[in-house]
């Protein structure tokens, strides 16, 4: 395979220890920057762990929406020619909210009220994305792959084979 | 790309309908979306400009089927067709786990069938990702019109794929064939992830 493609990212695989630490910084993080909510959500959109009220207890979409538009806006920085990108925030009536990188990967949002500042609440994502890169890092490796693993284009020709009759979803 | 959980016994994984503008995406999700229990599935997010064209996504989350006992849940983005959406379109590709290649059965649209097939590679690549390392479904759209183009010319259009891919046809409007792909996709990613990762899902 041409070394100019590596995939970007790998499947992550988070036990149960770093769920429970990636929660613990998270509870702390509102706490420190008197946050209603955050939640650690990767790239594709996936809540990885969350803390502080159900703001995000939905099926998924909110996470979805603001790694979309995290991801716009530091583009649109690019362009723009600007490479640094520290996050955006928005400010609204009641209800505010702070997206900040904490690597490559994993953003962390957090939703807070007129009773905190962003300036507080950017001070702190600072702190808490470090501590939450550190957690990450410190997990245990990912499982092998398989020593046997198939070549993908016999998946593509023999997905039935593979997986019997198995439908993910069936229509009403 | 894939994410499991072992505290809340679950794994996600991020299916993309990328392909022809005009031919569909958003209609693959909307039928999705109106044929899963509502206990199932998300709220379809619509970005769309005021003309019902998908400005940055479309997206809707779906729950299926417990894999050793690991529940499964699938985002399903689609992403903007017209060439100058080139940049949110690579950003909605990032990390996805497995493609649906909307592409028009409309014999006019052939041309744009391709250059939409070139433009995926490319954003691929921008993104560091080998084609052959990601399962795709090419699904072809619109076979209800009465001009659409025979099977066998499609196919011959997308032949210098290597290794072939998996083609579903579809008429998404009316719903026939949406879940026919969305399950081929389902089985080619998990089946992937199963060969490539001895913790899951042994029970396949």
């Amino acid at each position: 395979m041409d070394p100019f493609f590596s995939a970007p990212s790998s499947p992550l695989f988070m036990d149960r220890e770093t769920a429970a630490a990636l929660r613990q910084i998270l509870v702390a993080h509102c706490h420190d920057a008197d946050a209603t909510c955050a939640a650690l959500i990767e790239e594709s959109g996936t809540v990885c762990a969350q803390a502080g009220d159900d703001s995000l207890n939905d099926h998924g979409e909110t996470a979805a929406l603001a790694a979309g538009a995290y991801h716009a806006v530091r583009e649109t920085a690019r362009r723009l020619g600007e490479s640094a990108f520290e996050g955006l925030s928005h400010e609204g009536r009641h209800k505010h909210f702070h997206l900040g990188p904490v690597d490559s990967r994993f953003l962390l949002l957090t939703v807070f009220s007129n009773d905190t500042r962003l300036a507080l609440v950017r001070a702190c994502s600072t702190r808490s994305a470090a501590r939450l890169r550190d957690c990450l890092a410190a997990q245990p490796p990912p499982p092998p792959p398989r020593a046997t693993a198939s070549p993908l284009a016999r998946h593509r020709l023999n997905a039935e084979e593979v997986l019997g009759t198995t439908d993910f979803f069936r229509e009403r | 790309m894939a994410i499991l959980n072992d505290e809340s016994r679950e794994i996600t994984f991020k299916l993309v309908y990328t392909g022809t503008p005009m031919a569909g995406k958003t209609s693959n999700l909307a039928w999705i979306h109106q044929r899963l229990d509502s206990s199932a599935r998300s709220d379809l997010i619509t970005l769309a400009t005021m003309s019902d064209r998908t400005l940055f996504f479309d997206f809707l989350a779906v729950e299926s089927v417990l894999i050793n006992g690991y529940r499964s849940r699938f985002q399903l983005y689609t992403v903007p067709g017209q060439a100058n959406y080139n940049a949110t379109r690579q950003i909605v590709l990032r990390g996805a786990d497995g493609l649906v290649f909307v592409a028009d059965s409309d014999p006019r649209r052939a041309p744009d069938n391709l250059a939409a097939w070139h433009a995926l590679h490319q954003h691929l690549a921008a993104n560091r990702t080998h084609p052959d390392s990601l399962p795709i479904v090419l699904q072809y759209n619109k076979r209800d019109l009465p001009d659409a183009l025979p099977r066998a010319a499609m196919d011959q259009s997308f032949r210098s794929s290597a290794p072939p891919l998996t083609v579903t046809e579809a008429s998404a409007t009316s719903g026939t064939g949406v879940f026919n792909t969305l399950n081929s996709l389902a089985r080619l990613v998990v089946s992937r992830f199963h060969s490539l990762h001895s913790r899951v899902p042994a029970a396949l």
